[in-house]
């Protein structure tokens, strides 16, 4: 292939980059008490909630930024944003698609994101975050049919309070760390899901989030709940338009499994990664965390990310309960100037805990790949087993993979593996497709999803087939 | 506030004042994240005094005896810029360093010169009770001149808390070679900071055995730059904690240069309440093609409250090289043990069989024929059954 060829494909736009231009209810930039008080107010919020919003804020003010990541960036500044930003029109929010703005739909065919589709397929119930305030949300009957509670978090708390109030920060604490704090304070919304005891969800659960607003911030809250012996796989999946200033996202996952359940959480993530230079991309700061709180309990997280100039993430797994079980696959992809910084964090605390980590690192252009994760196993987490696997692979001699594996081991009956390799993809391979008659950019996809199987084989059938298309789009022009 | 503030105060040294501004790092400081600085801080050092010896050594942070052997001599010139500059790096990354550069004793500087072959014994002798002697060590290797380097440590000496640091720069020209060994089997009560600076110029050498059985703790900072094309390095250690010891080693290469290789190798092995802590980084610089790299990390945990921190980091810029790590943790291996079991042998002797052999994959490759002997001599002593081994190995001469 012809330098000119790559030099057309490395400057293909981001072919998601188009804002809707619908009017959005958006308070001014800012962050303070009163803004806090604005949005629990708007969001028609119970004192308690305002409350712990405030305590969050002020632990927040108090925090600084981590800067152990491996990641440059300007230092953020919080005045600059808008913390809230609703669709106008959600009072009178649609009970179909029909009802549902035209622009909206819009938006998400040109997302390729068959809303109208899912229901024919009726295997996906869709949540759809637009900016902050969820508009539209099907297939509600047949999952209340089962007990299943999957509604936006605002809803969940006038409609399951206790619940709300039991779990929310149980598993990620106001005062986490930096962007956990700043979630708390200001989080806009996010989905609600709750299966109850025994039950087995129905349908694979899905919210497509999507950042629209201009300079508006998004803290999502996502909070899973998984009674004894259920189970449920919930899916994330994310673009987001095109623009000049950078974005901050800073989002909280926190997933609950009791005895014997199983939680499946899956990501694929797109946003704006930003122009070669890095300008413009999403910064992505997200604290996700499932508790393996009853015996035999088993959270594992799947993620493809590919997009935002920076991604700042550790889905971890606190693994409690005896004979709990905790996954990690990952494929994070780092093209033109992104930088990732992403791993896991599996603690064993109970006995013959298992935990996997498979991930997979590609760099390009002039991205940074870092995995950073911690193993950690504690007295009494008696026969713990760990298999961690980082492998690095790097297109281009401008790119850099890291590996920052931490390891901490109290516990003589442990057995934990870890090994990583980084390489480039081999001339042997490309060439050898090449003979078959492969044009060079096939040859290196090709090469690339062999690489990633190992995880794509973990996502919902649906999500695999968008991920190795979305992998494709990433990697156009990345041959060297 | 530190145990060296005293002395730090009367110091005149150009960093005494910001050490002591600063103190002793705490676990916030990534590669402090898990020292115990405890006897550190509390310990209310004094200034060192000198022992008498007749050999090459190191006590109360002075060299006694410098060797006089041809192709070896003293420079009197002082550092080189480079060695400054170096030396300055080493002295700023946290407030020990900067103690350590602040309270420095004897600042020696050898020179191999080209061509010659020269082997150096540096015993360290250990302190009286509650000194800490702090010394620097600048060595220079002429091109294709050859090195081994030696640093046995005094065991016999009384258990009672004191503090060796050694700073060493060495900087290995075109051709040059350097083998280092180091048996640290100190006294339960000393507490060992050694910094290692190896700058290799093209198709220079560099080994390293490390062997720490002995001292209350011992942390290593290593440090090895290949700077020219064809350098290679290889680093192999072991590590054996009981009691309450604790051992860490920071080890990184810098692969600053392509066509470069470094491998790395290390086994902990920790009993009772010991803890090690290891950390393996390798950098491959943007213009490092053609450099591979491998490191192969595994830690034996035989008791409840042993502990052990790993890390192997890889930071890699370029795209052309081959880079691997492996880690593992865990405990004697339970089918090997049954194994042995079947054949007769008591399950004491088994693990002290299995215990002696994950020792050996790091002991049986020290090239020095005497002081692999004494270090095998020592670990049989320290394993709780190691009379049965020791006799086979009597039995059949090996």
């Amino acid at each position: 292939m012809s330098n000119q060829d790559i030099d057309q494909l490395v400057d293909q736009d981001y072919k998601y980059g188009f804002v809707t231009d619908i009017e959005s209810d958006t308070l001014p930039p800012g962050l303070n008490e009163d803004v806090i008080r604005e949005i629990s107010k708007r969001k028609g919020e119970p004192e308690w909630l305002l409350e712990w919003r405030l305590e969050a804020y002020h632990k927040w003010l108090q925090m600084t930024p981590p800067d152990w990541a491996h990641l440059e960036y300007p230092a953020i500044d919080f005045q600059t944003m808008s913390y809230f930003s609703a669709p106008k029109n959600k009072d009178d929010a649609p009970k179909s698609l029909d009802e549902v703005d035209p622009a909206l739909i819009e938006t998400y065919n040109k997302l390729g994101i068959p809303l109208e589709e899912q229901k024919m397929l009726a295997g996906v119930a869709v949540d759809a975050v637009f900016d902050s305030v969820s508009v539209v949300t099907t297939f509600k009957e047949k999952l209340h049919e089962a007990g299943v509670v999957f509604c936006p978090l605002s809803e969940a708390v006038h409609s399951h309070p206790e619940l709300v109030k039991e779990y929310l920060g149980s598993i990620v604490p106001q005062n986490d760390n930096y962007f956990a704090a700043l979630n708390s304070a200001v989080f806009s919304d996010g989905s609600f899901v709750y299966i109850p005891k025994g039950v087995t969800c129905p349908m694979e659960l899905s919210t497509y989030f999507r950042i629209n607003q201009q300079n508006t911030g998004q803290f999502e809250r996502t909070l899973i709940i998984a009674e004894d012996s259920s189970y449920v796989s919930y899916l994330e999946g994310c673009t987001a338009p095109q623009r000049d200033e950078n974005q901050l996202h800073a989002a909280v996952v926190e997933l609950v499994a009791m005895d014997d359940a199983e939680i499946k959480y899956s990501t694929v993530q797109n946003w704006f990664a930003g122009d070669d230079e890095g300008k413009g991309g999403i910064y992505n700061f997200v604290t996700k965390r499932g508790e393996c709180r009853g015996d035999r309990s088993k959270i594992s997280w799947t993620q493809l990310e590919t997009g935002s100039a920076i991604t700042w993430k550790y889905p971890s797994c606190v693994l409690k309960g005896a004979d709990s079980v905790g996954e990690f696959y990952s494929v994070a992809v780092a093209g033109k100037k992104q930088q990732a910084d992403t791993g896991t964090k599996m603690i064993h605390i109970g006995p013959r805990t298992r935990s996997t980590i498979i991930s997979k690192g590609i760099s390009t252009a002039r991205g940074q790949n870092a995995y950073r994760g911690l193993v950690k196993v504690l007295p009494g987490a008696t026969d713990a087993r760990n298999f961690t696997q980082c492998d690095s692979l790097l297109i281009g001699d401008q790119c850099g993979a890291h590996t920052f594996p931490y390891v901490e081991a109290a516990e003589p009956s442990a057995n934990l593996e870890h090994e990583a390799t980084t390489s480039k993809v081999s001339d042997d391979q490309l060439f050898y497709l090449r003979t078959r008659g492969m044009s060079e950019e096939d040859a290196l996809n090709m090469v690339v999803n062999g690489f990633c199987k190992d995880v794509f084989q973990k996502l919902p059938m649906e999500f695999a087939v968008e991920a190795e298309a979305l992998l494709g789009i990433t990697l156009e022009g990345a041959v060297g | 506030m530190s145990g060296f503030d005293t002395l730090l105060a009367q110091s005149t040294a150009p960093r005494a004042e910001q050490a002591r501004a600063l103190g002793l790092p705490t676990p916030r400081v990534e590669r402090w994240k898990y020292v115990p600085t405890r006897t550190l801080a509390r310990t209310a050092w004094v200034a060192p005094t000198q022992r008498d010896t007749d050999t090459f050594a190191l006590s109360g942070g002075q060299f006694l005896n410098i060797p006089t052997v041809d192709g070896l001599t003293e420079v009197q010139s002082g550092l080189t810029e480079s060695e400054r500059l170096r030396l300055d790096a080493m002295a700023t990354a946290h407030g020990f360093s900067l103690t350590q550069d602040a309270l420095n004793g004897h600042q020696l500087i050898l020179e191999v010169g080209a061509s010659a072959s020269v082997t150096l014994t540096l015993e360290h002798l250990a302190n009286l009770s509650l000194e800490a002697g702090f010394a620097t060590l600048v060595i220079r290797v002429g091109s294709n001149a050859s090195l081994s380097l030696i640093e046995t440590f005094e065991a016999e000496a009384a258990s009672e808390t004191n503090l060796d640091s050694l700073r060493m720069l060495v900087s290995v020209a075109r051709d040059g070679r350097v083998n280092h060994l180091k048996f640290q089997a100190a006294n339960a009560g000393q507490l060992i900071f050694h910094a290692v600076d190896v700058d290799l110029s093209e198709n220079a050498q560099y080994t390293l055995d490390t062997i720490d059985f002995g001292s209350k703790m011992a942390r290593s900072d290593i440090l090895i730059t290949l700077s020219g094309r064809h350098a290679n390095t290889d680093v192999r250690g072991l590590a054996l904690c009981n009691g309450s010891q604790y051992h860490d080693t920071h080890l990184a290469i810098d692969h600053a240069v392509g066509e470069t290789t470094s491998a790395m190798m290390f086994r902990n092995m920790v009993d009772d309440k010991g803890e090690a802590t290891f950390n393996g980084r390798v950098l491959i610089r943007k213009d490092a093609q053609k450099s591979a790299t491998e490191q192969s990390v595994a830690n034996l945990l035989l008791s409840e409250r042993a502990r052990v921190n790993p890390k192997p980091e890889l930071e890699i810029y370029a795209d052309d090289v081959t880079a691997s790590h492996g880690c593992t943790v865990g405990s004697l291996n339970k089918a090997e043990l049954f194994y042995l079991k079947s054949r007769g042998i008591a399950e004491a002797d088994a693990r002290a069989f299995l215990q002696y052999a994950f020792a050996e994959e790091v002991v049986e490759r020290v090239a020095h024929p005497q002081i692999r002997e004494q270090i095998e001599t020592r670990l049989l002593g320290e394993l709780t059954h190691g009379e049965l081994i020791a006799e086979l190995k009597d039995a059949l001469d090996v």
